[in-house]
């Protein structure tokens, strides 16, 4: 079966799609565009393709287009991310935390531009390794959820929410209530099974239940713009380091060689895993990579190692969770989790049927563009670094009223709804709250995405069960996916042991803002 | 953009922040990139106001104008209309009869959906045919259309270069009051051109034979076989199940239906035995192997499935044409309906209909002007009585 999928040169169309002028030009101004909003500080890849969906909607693209342009974002700003972490010691976002360890010392040592290197070169293996991991997997994994029904899609969707409330934050406790929040958002709307409208009061507009667009602007666009003021007010500052040469020697590079094809493999198998995302990767990969070649105790102390690991680990989760996003419509991440959203909007619901075999046009273009997004990314990266850091020097005062005005124009264009302002200035304030309450804001996205689908599905087995709810553990498949949840709920005490004691505490902190 | 940027010479180390000369290119290129995503953001809602002919034409303020005061003072007030034909008739002689100047099909969906291709294929052939200029088509998603409608309602009332894209949906949720208060008969209703129709489905390892052996199992318990479909409750495919139940003399209630999230759902939760019997449309269903049509609910064969005897045929009342037409605002002259149910009659008789519609899996269908207005209340009637028992009429 794999060897036939390889044989289906259904890739090779994809590329066919994936390379007209048009297509490629989107993918260099979604990589240019993402790199610009990873390098911008706190400014991370869900609210890039947040803020980015609405004007892409307005620009009139096909879907095609519209899927390559904001894979490319998604790519650009993981890039853009680990260029801030190396340089200044801020990550760009939250999966690039881990780089900043050894990354930022490299810099300090004057060889920032070798650290920028090995992960531009990292995160370029790592995503073609991914990209191929992708083909072999998706396409017979997603075979199978077309026997998936209604008991089953019930059962996913909570293995969903189990690994992403342990996994997002430090908290399981606030995961759990992040998610269940979402899911009591996505009860808004008209309900399917009894065709009653539930909580639109009297608005026409919620019928159709809130628009995850809306919500994740105001959660991470609104709700970022509300911290960075409060930093700034504190006066946070910052120090750059140089990077003068952007290349690394041979020597160097054999050297990385070996982390950056684990930090892969890691990072691809942990994106496999529903509702984990390149965050989790980076941290499990350079602890592994530590306690393997760490024989001279250099890691954290500028070795190169320690970030080709996490770098060509959080790229590879980036293509691993789109295994589970296409096959069973599990977002691994909240940039994902928006993603899933956009293909939703698209008509391209994956999980309830076969998308490789139903709009392999569209499925297969995405991953082609992401080869192609990787090589742009490389290519640009190394000439243009420095003026990507040159970003940094715009003030906050011009900077954050731009995101807003940008989120706003965008919000509006989307329907001309003043309401959809409204929910989204709503969701700012609410986001502000919980990143200051260290509630993680992606189960969130997730709970309102997926929410729906729980509740359907877990009423649809019931009414064609009449009642019984043995039919939640009738079958091989079902009863694998209540072990996997009980799993998973154990799962952060299993990470734990894996992962090196001083990264711990570095997760926590991270996980509170994915 | 990138190329001023290049310009900058200053190295990227120790820059303390306030050195404001080596930041001001910098800024220009952030304002220069905000600004083009702003003016590409704002591009949308631009066309849209482009395409809303509210705003009359200098060219037509005779007719429009006229139309406008009548219709604000009382959409369905008759000596008005007439008021509003004696001034088109004494302004409007050298411009001949209504023909509207910037037409618009208002789809109450996102694109890709039923009301979207009834816009787009039915509005594609008034310029086609050269009986209008370009029909605008603008999505205005939300409600189930009721966004749209009250919109409409509220806002465009008068309107004479507006349609509005229609189905039995249409007249489910007007039955089932979903539109804000709107009534079905404060709109004009043009015509349907082209019909779906509704199908009732097993899987082809199904123990049910023929429908009459589905219906006999039904009858004995009423609770043994679940029904489900690619709608809500209260939707267009429960519907289908409550008619027929209707027709049958079964309480609809004791019969379990499954609500999908659409008709490809319910085919894979049908195949795969989760329910046991779909109610779909033929043309989500043509083609399948996988699946038995036990019967079609109309009154004659489907060219695409001439081996399945229909409702009619097998001695029951119930059909369920899915039929796909337009509607206009209630404040549209008379003038301008007459255009327009001339307009979509022409298109009715032409090839390229024909055309467009086998394409789609659309049967032949005519019901035009005061027939259709007629049925349309008719079935919006229909489907309130059915609608009640259920609590599906919303306060």
């Amino acid at each position: 079966m794999l060897a036939a999928t390889l044989l289906n040169f259904n890739l090779l169309d994809g590329f066919a799609a994936a390379i007209t002028p048009t297509n490629i030009g989107l993918a260099l101004v979604g990589c240019l565009l993402g790199t610009l909003i990873g390098v911008l500080p706190g400014i991370g890849p869900i609210t890039g393709v947040a803020i980015l969906f609405p004007i892409t909607l307005s620009l009139g693209l096909d879907d095609a287009a519209t899927l390559i342009l904001l894979a490319s974002v998604y790519y650009g700003s993981q890039y853009g991310g680990s260029t801030t972490s190396i340089l200044l010691n801020v990550p760009g976002e939250a999966s690039s935390v881990v780089t900043t360890l050894d990354g930022y010392q490299m810099a300090r040592q004057g060889r920032a531009g070798q650290a920028l290197a090995i992960a531009a070169i990292g995160s370029f293996i790592a995503g073609t390794g991914s990209v191929i991991g992708l083909m072999l997997f998706g396409p017979p994994l997603s075979a199978v959820t077309t026997e998936f029904q209604s008991p089953e899609k019930f059962m996913v969707v909570l293995l969903a929410f189990a690994t992403v409330s342990s996994l997002a934050g430090a908290n399981i406790a606030k995961g759990l209530l992040a998610v269940t929040f979402g899911v009591m958002l996505a009860t808004v709307g008209t309900d399917l099974q009894t065709g009653v409208n539930r909580f639109t009061f009297g608005q026409l507009k919620l019928q159709e239940g809130m628009d995850f667009v809306i919500i994740a602007i105001g959660l991470f666009a609104v709700s970022e713009v509300l911290t960075l003021l409060e930093d700034t007010l504190r006066g946070d500052a910052v120090v750059f380091q140089k990077a003068e040469r952007v290349w690394i020697t041979f020597k160097e590079f054999t050297e990385s060689l070996g982390a950056i094809i684990r930090g892969s493999l890691i990072g691809f198998f942990v994106g496999l895993l529903p509702g984990t995302g390149a965050s989790v990767a980076g941290f499990m990969s350079y602890g592994l990579e530590k306690r393997l070649s760490d024989t001279e105790g250099t890691f954290g102390h500028g070795d190169i190692r320690g970030v080709a690991s996490p770098e060509s680990a959080n790229n590879a989760a980036a293509g691993g969770s789109l295994v589970p996003l296409l096959t069973l419509g599990i977002p691994g991440s909240g940039t994902t989790a928006v993603m899933l959203g956009i293909l939703i909007s698209m008509g391209i619901r994956p999980g309830s049927g076969n998308v490789f075999a139903e709009t392999p046009e569209l499925i297969w273009t995405l991953i082609a563009s992401m080869y192609i997004g990787n090589l742009i990314l490389l290519l640009l990266n190394f000439p243009l670094v420095k003026l990507f850091v040159k970003i940094l020097e715009i003030p906050p005062w011009f900077l954050m009223p731009m995101i807003l005005i940008i989120s706003y124009i965008g919000v509006y264009s989307v329907n001309n709804s003043t309401l959809d302002i409204t929910i989204m200035t709503l969701f700012g304030v609410i986001g502000f709250l919980c990143r200051r309450l260290a509630i993680p804001l992606a189960p969130i996205l997730m709970g309102l995405i997926l929410g729906d689908d729980l509740e359907q599905n877990f009423r649809r087995s019931l009414v064609a069960s009449k009642g019984e709810y043995s039919t939640f553990v009738s079958g091989w498949l079902n009863v694998g996916l209540l072990v996997m949840v009980v799993l998973v709920l154990f799962l952060p005490q299993i990470l734990s042991k894996l992962r090196g004691s001083n990264v711990k505490d570095e997760f926590a902190d991270a996980g509170a803002e994915v | 953009m990138l190329v001023s940027g290049g310009t900058l010479t200053t190295k990227l180390g120790v820059q303390p922040r306030e050195t404001t000369m080596s930041t001001r290119p910098l800024r220009m290129l952030a304002i220069l990139l905000a600004l083009a995503l702003a003016i590409t953001a704002c591009s949308s809602s631009d066309d849209a106001a482009e395409s809303d002919p509210d705003a009359p034409s200098a060219d037509e303020t005779g007719d429009e104008g006229a139309a406008d005061s009548s219709a604000d003072a009382a959409a369905d007030d008759e000596p008005a209309d007439q008021a509003a034909e004696t001034t088109e008739d004494d302004a409007g002689d050298a411009m001949g009869p209504f023909t509207p100047e910037s037409p618009e099909c208002v789809a109450p969906a996102d694109a890709g959906g039923g009301w979207d291709f009834t816009c787009r294929s039915i509005g594609g052939l008034f310029e086609d045919l050269g009986l209008t200029k370009n029909v605008v088509v603008t999505n205005q998603p939300g409600g189930g259309g009721g966004v749209a409608f009250s919109d409409i309602a509220a806002n465009r009332s008068d309107n004479s270069e507006l349609v509005i894209a229609a189905s039995p949906a249409t007249a489910i949720r007007f039955a089932q009051n979903q539109y804000g208060g709107l009534e079905a008969d404060q709109f004009r209703w043009i015509g349907a051109i082209g019909a779906d129709f509704g199908v009732v489905a097993v899987p082809d390892d199904s123990e049910f034979e023929s429908f009459d052996q589905l219906i006999e199992a039904v009858k004995a318990d009423p609770t043994s076989i679940v029904f489900g479909g690619g709608s809500p409750v209260g939707g267009q495919d429960h519907f289908k199940v409550l008619l027929l139940s209707k027709e049958l003399g079964i309480d609809p209630a004791e019969i379990p239906w499954v609500a999908y999230d659409g008709g490809g759902e319910a085919q894979n939760a049908l195949l795969g035995g989760e329910i046991q019997v779909a109610t779909l449309d033929v043309s989500e269903t043509i083609g399948n192997e996988n699946l038995r049509i036990l019967t079609v609910m109309a009154e004659d064969r489907m060219a695409g499935m001439p081996d399945v005897p229909t409702t009619r045929e097998l001695g029951y009342e119930t059909i369920f044409p899915i039929w796909r037409g337009l509607l206009a605002p209630g404040g549209m002259s008379d003038e301008a309906y007459e255009f327009w149910v001339d307009a979509i009659g022409q298109i009715e008789a032409s090839p390229e209909w024909a055309a467009a519609r086998e394409e789609n899996g659309l049967e032949p269908l005519r019901l035009i002007g005061d027939d259709f207005q007629t049925f349309a209340l008719q079935a919006v009637a229909d489907f309130k009585d059915l609608s009640e028992p259920f609590g599906l009429i919303a306060e």
